[in-house]
Formats: C-alpha cells, structure tokens, sequence
C-alpha cells in the first residue's frame, strides 16, 4: 500500500508538465509607445523634484534594481522594501511585494505618488511634460487624448513590456542544450525540484505567479506583514508575493527587506525557514551554481523596424 | 400616384422591419451560441480547478492555472458584454450572472490560498518521504501511513492526529535530527491539511456549478422566450407584408379598373357632342374637347392658357356676366346661354352650364363649363317665328280679303240705299217732282245714318285688323256679336239660320285672335253650308263655361267632317277647298292662337243631333279659353 501510493506520486512528478518554461526571443511591442514609454523611463521629471526617475531604481542593464537594501527616493528617503527587478516584470502576475498591483500599468502608478519614492502626481507631471514640445508631438502621434495619466502609464509598461532577458543558460538548457550546464548546476536544478524550491518557484519568471508566506517552518523575524496591509485579513499575514529568480545572480541583496546579501545566504535561508530541513554544503552549492545560471541577456535596444 | 408612393413607402418600410427582426434575432442566437460556448469554457475551467484543488500531492506550473484564470474572467467578460445584457430588462438573468461572478471571484481567492497551501504541502510530502528513507523511529510509520492517506480519506480526525503529533513533537525522545524533520513536517502537512480542507468546504458551499445551472437555465429560458417573441414578430410582419402586399394588388387592380372607366370618361368627354371647358381658378383654360375646337374653330394649342372671354360677343349685356361671375364665384352652378363669337366671327348659341369645382379648404380651383352648341336650333326657332308671323300675315291678309268681301257684302245694302236715295232725288230734281222737305230731311237722315252704318263698319274691321298686343278684359258674348256684325250680311244672303244660347262670360285674353277664330269656325261652317243649297242651313253657337274654362261650341249641320281628314284639319296648308278660296292656314293658325298664345283649346268632333224633330249631322268646334284671369 505504501509503496504503490510512493509510485503514485512519483508518477506524478515524472509526468507532470514542464514546471519552468524559458523565455520566449520573439517578443511584440508597439516600437513608438516603447520608445515613449522608455524616455519617460528615464525621466526624472515623473518625480516632485525632477531629481528620481524610474530608471533611478531600476537599473536596466544591471539586472533592474538598484542593489540596495532599500532606494533612495527624493530628497533621499528611504522605504521599507527593496526594490524588485524591472526586468521580466511583464511575466509576473502580480507586482509589488505585497502583490498589491495586478498589472504593470498599476504597479507604474505606485512609485509615482509613493512620498519616498517620486512622490508626485499626474497633474502635476502632465504639467510639466506638456511643455515638452516632443512629448506632446510622441504623445498625439500615439494617443488621440495627447497626454494623460492612463497614456503615461500604458507607454511605460509597453516600455517594461520589452525588458526581458531570454538566452539565459538555463533557458538554452531547457530548450535541449543539455550539456550547457555543468553537471554541478545540472544537479542544482534537480535539488531544486527535489527539495520543492519550484513548488513556489515556477512558471516562465520561476517565481511572480504566487503569494506565499515567509516563514512556513519557522517564524520569520520581519515587522513587515506583506499583504496583510492591502487586505487586512490575519490569514495573509506575512504573505509576500514569491519573487522571480531570472537573474537572481544580479538583484542582491534579498528578500522583501534587502537584509540577505549573498546569494547563498538567502538560499539557505529559503531552506531553513521554507523548506524546513538541512541540506549538505555541496547541495547549497549545487543550487546556488543553478541558480546563477538563469542570468539571461540585457534587453536589446529598442528599435524602429 | 400619391398613394402609390405612400404605400410603397410602408410596404418598404414593413419589409425593413422585418429584416430588422430577422437580423435581431440573428444576432440573439449568435449571441446565444456565443454565451452558450462562454458557460462552457467556465463550467469546464471550474472543473479544472476542483481537479486542481482536490489533487494535493502534484507539482504546478503555476502560469497554467493563471492562463485558465484569463480565460475564465474572458469569458465571463465576455457574457456580461453581450449587448443581451446591456439592453434587455431580465433582471432575473443578470442577477444569476451576478450571483455566479460574485461565487467565482471568491473561488479564485481562495484558489490563491490552496495555490500556496498546495506548495507548502507538497514541499513536506516531498521531504517527509525523503526522511522515511533515513534511519527513523517505527513509531512514526502509523502518522506516515495516515499522512499518506489523507487525500483519499475523509474520515480521518485532522485536528485529533494534529493534538497527537504536537504530543509526540513535546515528548518525543529524538534519536537524530530527521526524526525532529519528520515530525515538524508532519504537523505542518496535518495543519495545512485542516486548512485545506477548510478551504474545501467553502468551495463546497460554493456549490458554484449549481449556479452556473441556474445562470444557465435563467439564460435558456430568456433567450428562448426572445426567440419565441422574435420569430412570433417575423410571422406577424409576415403575415402583413403578405396582407399588404395583397392591398397593393387590389388597390393597383382597382386604379387600372379606374383608370380605365376614367378613360372612357375622358373619351367621352372629349368625343362629346356638349363643349367641355375646364378653367384653374384664373379663368385660364388648361382643357377643351373636340367639340370646342369644331363650334369655336380654336385649336386645342390656341385655347389652352386663353381666356374664355376670347369667345364673348356683344350680345349679352354686361349685367347678364355679372350675374354669371357672382353666381360661379359664389360656388354655385350657372346655367344660361351664351350668345358667342367663334374664331371666324359667327355667332354661337350655346346653352351651358359653369360648375365651380371646389378645393378641400373651400378655394375654387376648377371652373367646368358645359355647353351645348345650340345655333342651329335657335336660327331654326328664328326661322320658325318668322314663318308663324308670316303665317299669321297670310291668315289675316286672307281674312282680309274675306273680309272685303263681307265689307263689299256689308257695305251693298247700304250703298244702295244711298244710291236709292240719291237716285229718289235726282229723279225728283229732273222731273221736278215737288221736293218735300219733311221728306228730303228724312233722306238725308237715312243717308247719315246710312254713313254712319258704313263708317262703324270700317271702324270694327279696322279692329279686327289691329294686332292683339296684350291680353285684356272682355266678354265673349260681346266679342262673339261684334264678330257676328261683321260676317252678318253674308250668312243672311246665304240663309243661314243661327241658333244661339249665350251666356255672358267675362275673360282676360286677346280679344282679336279669339275673333278671329271665331270668325274662322263661322266662315268654315258658312262656306260648308254654301255648298248644301236644298236643305236647311243652321249653325248653332253656344257660349257658356264650365268649372275652368269658357266655352264657345260652334255647331253645323252640314253633315260632319269626313273620319280620314278629321285628324289632320289643324294641321298647317291642309285645306279641302278648292285652292283659289282656301290657304289651308285658318284652322291651323286658330288651333296655334288658342293653343299657344291663349293656354285653351281647339276641338273638333262630328255630332249628329236633333233638332226641331229632325235629325242632323254635323261638325262641332269647341274652343275653350281658361276662365282665369292670368
């Protein structure tokens, strides 16, 4: 009885579907609300000040964070949470930690009116990029509306909608090229399936499609409650959406907090509290050298076709 | 033409109506079809997820559940887009789709939660088994065994296997670190159990395919109940296209049927005899027939845009069209004769009728002018007043001659007593016998009187000779004796004995034509008399009246009138006297006097009668003028 009901689940786990799906090279945009949308990216005047840009925390070409514990906002404020990647952030189904935000157009809303982040708003920043001769022109070549807090938001998130990093090794491992990873790495994904790491950590961005808790084994010393503060409900205290591991290698430091800065730290820290058990070093290792290899490419400029 | 127009105006837009209708009731079942497969993708998504929710010991691509979850809120999308929604009133429908969105938004938040549950559950299941290979306590094999089981089992007490591994975690003597691993797993796999299956029930309670059922059913009987009311429309539209369309044809059948007897007007108006003269409202002419072009010798081209006036002579006075305009302009019909000019100048006698033809507001829009050409008859009534008059001329230059001769008649008696006197005289004179004057005095009395006699003669020939002028008072005794004085002398020499009966009777007539058809009965029944020299000659006359009219009954005995000829004896130039003495005009001019211009009558008729023991045949005439004075 025992035995069969093992081979039962074992069945299931050889033959369930692929859990990690690499990123697709193709990717559709619109070019011209991209190229809006990127310079608005880039533009410092979304923030009170014209001090804080998007860009300011989310560095594209070094794996769209800032590596701090936590940004700089305007007049150098500081919040709670480290900044996520910007990178694939259109694969996510949630954004946020708290996955308070369902879509990139809401989540581009956020840093905008944040008080330590842009701590701006629409009105003013209509104001301001209305004077641009340019940004009209761009604007009403795109939106019959010219400039508006929907347009804005919409062409910065066709502006994310580019940022993706496909070709990682990983991704070509998937895609047949076994011998790409290294049998060390070959292995860390296997421990990484083995020990449940992709019960949470699946999907195209390996992560961003869940809210889980911190702490499942043990408590986690946090005073942040996650997504406690958006629903109030005590069951979703200290739930944090899982964060995507493309890139991993590149977004320290960790966690929602930014307190882990070695990639390894926070493995075995996922270990301890999540999985709830002890791995061998090597194991850590094994692991940590996987998840290394999901760095992807840069996102590739923008071009007119 | 208007309602021809206007009726294919509502058969074009019944058609578009219907077309309407059928094209609704497309779009219903295609909107039908489009909901139908739209409730299947959520019955089929929501089964997933419980297939999903109740298989716990399964890896997930977690992006698969959320693809399903687009294409769940798609759908459901999709259903409260449908313009079914947006325009009906079946509150009935929306509160169940209402009902159903509200159910499966709930059941994706707590398909986020079993997500979460699910992978930490797995996670322990995995690690657990990963430690049953390791060198553990047997005591663990019963919480292993149940673990195992409780997907399949829902009997198992969680919460008391929960209290009993919390025990064991306390008291539990730990030979190596995977047995504390198993145990923590345990619990957790236990606790997160009890959660799950919490979670469970309220998806139970859920119960979300009974409101898909219901949204379902709701939805079936909504639609059925548009198509029902959606094709019932087609049928009845149908139904009065069809109907329409049949009035159409009988309308178009009834116009030609119409058109055609308006046709035959038109040609009959046209090929009339009676001219035809339509005007607008100006007096311009817009129609004229045939008739018009022959009488007025206008053509059609000429007359058309003209006037009427073209056509006034200077006949008629100009109080005689003020008279017409008032009546026509006052919406009345005007009925009279024109005496018009044609084209080449000749006068027109035309008898018409001027009909104003009124609009709906009460405007003259149309004068009808109806005319009948009557010159002929007027210049045949010209010609025939004239033969009356000549006739009349004839008749009285034949009486006169009658006449002298009744004046010669008249006149010998008295002549010759003045010559008898005078010729006394001169006889006295040359043989001069002694005059005596007493008697010379009585001579010339007698030649006075004589005179005088001659001279009343004349006077009341001169009379007779006088046209009747107007109608006045008389007596038609006096008449009668005053007619018999002139024709006396004659019927004496002829011995004629009158037998008279006379009444004294007052009339209002002409006095002369009345003496002159008496005088015409009497020489009539004188010279029939003429001719029948051995017996008695007697002619009787009686005057006297009846309730209406005054009689003079002039009776012969000369034997009556022969029964071929009775019949015809008024009639104009019919005489049966030798042609030196009769003209054939006096009895037909007496029967005209009495009938036409006196309003009596002239009758004829054989008798036969006793008289003084003999028994005679004869003719009588009776004229009866009324008694009224009119």
């Amino acid at each position: 009885m025992r035995h069969l009901l093992i081979l039962v689940m074992f069945n299931v786990f050889l033959f369930s579907k692929e859990l990690i799906t690499p990123i697709p090279l193709e990717n559709n945009y619109n070019v011209k609300k991209a190229l809006l949308g990127q310079k608005l990216f880039f533009d410092t005047r979304l923030s009170y000040n014209n001090s804080v840009s998007c860009a300011s925390c989310h560095i594209i070409n070094d794996g769209g964070d800032d590596n701090l514990p936590v940004s700089f906002g305007v007049d150098g404020k500081t919040g709670i949470r480290n900044s996520p990647t910007v990178l694939n952030s259109k694969y996510n189904i949630l954004q946020f930690w708290d996955g308070s935000a369902k879509n990139l157009k809401e989540q581009a809303k956020g840093p905008i009116h944040n008080p330590v982040e842009m701590n701006s708003n629409f009105e003013d920043i209509i104001i301001k990029l209305e004077k641009d001769k340019d940004y009209k022109k761009s604007f009403l070549a795109i939106y019959k509306d010219g400039i508006s807090a929907d347009n804005i938001v919409d062409a910065i998130s066709e502006f994310e909608n580019t940022l993706i990093t496909p070709n990682s090794r990983f991704d070509k491992y998937l895609r047949g090229d076994i011998n790409i990873l290294t049998k060390d790495e070959q292995n860390g994904y296997k421990l990484f399936k083995e020990y449940g790491c992709i019960s949470c950590h699946n999907g195209i961005n390996i992560g961003g499609n869940l809210v889980q808790k911190i702490g499942i084994m043990k408590n986690f010393d946090t005073e942040d409650l996650g997504r406690f503060n958006i629903t109030k409900n005590s069951s979703d205290k200290f739930y944090f959406k899982v964060p995507t591991l493309r890139n991993i290698d590149l977004t320290a430091p960790y966690l929602h907090n930014g307190e882990i800065k070695t990639l390894k730290e926070v493995v075995e820290i996922m270990i301890d509290y999540q999985i709830g058990y002890e791995l061998e070093k090597k194991e850590v290792d094994n692991i940590v050298k996987f998840l290394k290899t999901l760095t992807g490419e840069t996102p590739k400029k923008i071009e007119l076709p | 033409m208007r309602k021809t127009i206007l009726s294919g105006f509502f058969i074009s837009i019944f058609i578009f109506v219907l077309l309407y209708n059928i094209y609704e009731a497309k779009v219903q079942r295609d909107n039908s079809l489009s909901i139908n497969s739209s409730i299947k993708n959520i019955e089929l998504i929501n089964k997933d997820f419980d297939i999903y929710i109740k298989n716990t010991l399964a890896y997930d691509n977690f992006d698969i559940i959320q693809k399903k979850i687009k294409i769940l809120k798609k759908n459901l999308e999709k259903i409260e887009k449908n313009n079914i929604f947006s325009k009906q009133k079946s509150t009935k429908v929306k509160n169940s789709l209402n009902i159903l969105r509200k159910k499966l938004n709930n059941k994706l938040e707590i398909l986020d939660r079993v997500k979460s549950y699910k992978s930490i559950l797995n996670n322990s299941y995995r690690i657990i088994q990963k430690i049953k290979l390791k060198e553990i306590s047997n005591d663990f094999n019963k919480i292993y065994t149940t673990i195992l089981i409780i997907d399949k089992s829902d009997e198992i007490n969680l919460e008391s296997e929960f209290k009993n591994v919390n025990k064991m975690i306390l008291n539990h003597k730990y030979n190596n670190k995977y047995e504390k691993f198993f145990l923590v797993h345990s619990k957790n796999i236990l606790n997160y159990q009890i959660k799950l299956r919490k979670t469970t029930k309220e998806l139970y309670d859920l119960n979300i395919e009974n409101n898909i059922l219901i949204f379902n059913n709701n939805y079936k009987e909504y639609i059925n109940s548009v198509i029902y009311k959606a094709e019932l429309s087609i049928i009845i539209l149908l139904i009065l296209l069809i109907i329409m369309i049949i009035f159409y044809f009988i309308y178009e059948y009834k116009l030609r049927v119409s058109n055609q007897e308006l046709l035959k007007f038109k040609n009959a108006v046209e090929y009339s005899d009676n001219i035809v003269v339509i005007t607008d409202g100006n007096e311009n002419i817009k129609y004229v027939n045939e008739s018009f072009v022959k009488s007025t010798g206008y053509t059609k081209e000429e007359a058309v845009g003209k006037k009427p006036n073209i056509l006034k002579s200077k006949e008629l006075s100009k109080e005689f069209y003020k008279n017409l305009k008032q009546t026509i302009y006052g919406g009345k019909i005007w009925r009279g004769e024109f005496i018009n000019r044609n084209k080449f100048d000749e006068i027109r006698y035309e008898k018409a009728s001027i009909t104003p033809i009124l609009g709906e507001n009460g405007d003259i829009q149309e004068f009808i002018a109806m005319k009948l050409d009557v010159t002929k008859d007027r210049i045949n009534e010209l010609k025939l007043i004239e033969n009356e008059r000549m006739l009349i001329q004839q008749s009285k230059m034949a009486s006169m001659g009658e006449m002298i001769g009744n004046i010669a008649h008249q006149w010998r008696q008295p002549l010759s007593i003045i010559s008898t006197i005078a010729t006394g005289i001169q006889m006295q004179i040359e043989l001069n016998m002694p005059v005596e004057q007493k008697q010379q005095i009585e001579n010339l009395e007698k030649i006075e009187e004589t005179i005088q006699f001659l001279s009343q003669t004349i006077d009341d020939f001169r009379d007779f000779f006088k046209p009747d002028k107007e109608k006045v008072d008389f007596n038609i005794k006096d008449i009668y004796l005053k007619t018999l004085k002139l024709l006396s002398s004659k019927l004496d020499s002829l011995d004629i004995k009158l037998i008279e009966n006379l009444e004294d009777i007052q009339i209002h007539n002409l006095e002369n034509e009345l003496m002159q058809v008496v005088i015409n009965i009497l020489n009539n029944a004188r010279d029939i008399l003429e001719t029948k020299e051995e017996q008695d000659k007697l002619i009787f006359v009686n005057i006297y009246k009846n309730e209406e009219f005054a009689i003079i009954d002039i009776i012969d005995n000369a034997g009556g009138i022969p029964e071929d000829i009775i019949d015809k004896i008024f009639e104009p130039y019919f005489t049966t006297k030798h042609k030196s003495n009769g003209t054939g005009i006096g009895l037909y001019m007496s029967h005209e006097m009495i009938f036409k211009h006196m309003n009596g009558f002239l009758l004829v008729e054989n008798i036969e009668y006793d008289y003084n023991s003999n028994n005679y045949k004869g003719a009588k005439f009776s004229v009866k003028v009324p008694l009224e004075i009119n």
